[in-house]
């Protein structure tokens, strides 16, 4: 069962797991400081297809297929999946799911989606609607300049605040057999909007958001940020991160800056040619089903509380003088600590 | 503890103040790049009016075919991106960068076929260039004519 708590939080009681997980990343991503957590990985940014797109899909068939492998069930046994990425109508996904034997949904709240299909899918889990649930989100460095931005050759001055779009794919089985992970509680954040209209300074614009989510979260389950190991944000890069922890500062949390650890900041490192970080929707899902998810696994967390963070930049709305509306979902993943005494006494 | 409303209303002017600039370096390095890439056009056109015998004014256009060359191989090569990572602007403000515009555009649409795919996305970032260029020439020689008329 699903416990609503608060306006927007929700416990599951039933336990829900996240079986297995897989990423397959870029050449840039996988190059950076977590470059050896991922599962996979392309040696340029066409994964020998012809195009981007292409190449895309091909990211997201990798990660579904090494997922479903490593959970070790047939693809009969997954009865639902649920994908999104960056492009116009989810272009990526529809056709990466074409190709695969699973009722689908699809799903956008850009860099956000991941989280709201861990939740959605860890709904329909938890009331026993479906007993594997595969979900994957993408996105690609080169189709989300097309498709947002200008052509990647063309030279042009961004500042320090821009962040680069993730090459690569992220995709998760939640499943009611009980695993090392448990998806525990999740927030659907609203949608917000404080005027930033500058689409290279997104870091900034999703900090509210992140807030708002993470504020709303604990005061809803009437915790504080000690209660969790880390608070994981997706994308806000590093002027984002800066103005998440000042957010909380002036709400009275004087620690944020000690639990909170950004995806967006972890996969380039910092220092790198890539601006203020990572950004895109296979950010949080690649960083967090790989290198969280392993800490959860060996213990080092024992809870975290992942917040993706979304921003809508729709060229004709900005310019015609809109700003940009923000969304972040949050999902609660613990260590199965009952499943790892179990092991220990058998 | 503030309230949402009182950090709302501060969080852009503050947000302003994180992004310090470096601009005084930066424009100083697109000075450099942008003169460079200029002297480099001047000696080419000095060379094609001593070695083909040309007149000044013939050689100004083989002088800009050699840079436009130039410029479309290195974003080709993607090594245009590169150079512009240091210099900045710099590589931006000649014909060189306009060029860069329409190479660029043209490789990423290469997928969609050439007629539907470059030729109508080529001039994606040039277009406005071009349409601004020819406008303003003529708004600028309309109001020559005008003040030349009315002075004589």
């Amino acid at each position: 069962m699903v416990q609503r708590i608060g306006k927007q939080t929700w416990v599951i009681d039933e336990p829900c797991f996240i079986k297995e997980t897989a990423t397959v990343v870029g050449p840039d991503e996988y190059e950076g400081p977590l470059g050896h957590v991922f599962d996979d990985h392309i040696d340029d940014l066409y994964a020998g297809q012809s195009s981007w797109e292409k190449a895309e899909q091909r990211l997201v068939q990798k990660a579904v297929s090494q997922c479903i492998k490593k959970a070790g069930i047939s693809e009969a046994e997954v009865d639902l999946y649920a994908a999104g990425d960056l492009m116009s109508q989810l272009a990526t996904s529809y056709y990466a799911a074409s190709q695969l034997p699973f009722p689908f949904l699809g799903a956008f709240s850009a860099c956000a989606t991941s989280m709201q299909l861990v939740a959605l899918t860890a709904m329909s889990v938890s009331q026993r609607m479906v007993n594997h649930a595969l979900i994957s989100t993408s996105s690609h460095y080169g189709v989300a300049e097309k498709q947002f931005r200008l052509p990647i050759e063309h030279v042009k001055q961004r500042p320090k605040t821009a962040m680069k779009t993730v090459t690569g794919a992220g995709a998760a089985l939640i499943s009611s057999t009980p695993s090392p992970i448990a998806v525990q509680s999740f927030t659907f954040g609203r949608v917000i909007d404080w005027k930033v209209k500058d689409p290279t300074d997104l870091g900034q614009a999703m900090a509210p958001a992140a807030f708002s989510t993470i504020d709303d979260h604990l005061q809803a389950m009437g915790e504080s940020i000690d209660d969790y190991d880390a608070i994981v944000t997706g994308d806000l890069s590093m002027f984002g991160s800066t103005q998440l922890q000042r957010l909380f500062r002036e709400r009275g949390v004087e620690k944020m800056d000690l639990k909170h650890i950004d995806c967006g900041q972890l996969i380039y490192g910092s220092g790198s040619k890539t601006f203020a970080g990572g950004s895109g929707a296979a950010c949080c899902p690649v960083v967090t089903f790989s290198s969280l998810f392993d800490h959860l696994r060996t213990g080092k967390y024992r809870r975290i509380f992942v917040v993706a963070t979304g921003a809508i930049v729709n060229r004709s709305h900005l310019q015609q003088g809109e700003t940009i509306p923000c969304v972040a979902h949050g999902v609660v993943f613990a260590r199965n600590e009952a499943l790892e005494e179990g092991r220990g006494d058998g | 503890m503030k309230t949402i409303d009182k950090l709302k209303t501060e969080y852009p002017k503050e947000r302003k103040l994180l992004i310090s600039n470096q601009w005084l370096q930066k424009s100083f390095l697109a000075f450099i790049a942008g003169g460079f890439i200029s002297m480099f056009g001047q000696w080419i056109w000095n060379v094609y009016i001593t070695s083909f015998s040309l007149t000044e004014k013939e050689a100004i256009a083989p002088m800009l075919a050699t840079l436009i060359v130039i410029s479309g191989l290195l974003t080709g090569l993607g090594w245009y991106k590169k150079l512009s990572r240091i210099f900045g602007a710099g590589v931006i403000v000649p014909i060189t960068g306009f060029t860069n515009s329409l190479a660029s555009a043209a490789m990423e649409y290469r997928h969609e076929g050439l007629v539907s795919g470059i030729g109508a996305n080529m001039f994606r970032i040039g277009g406005a260039v071009l349409i601004y260029g020819v406008v303003s020439a003529y708004v600028v020689s309309m109001v020559r004519l005008l003040v030349e008329t009315i002075i004589q």
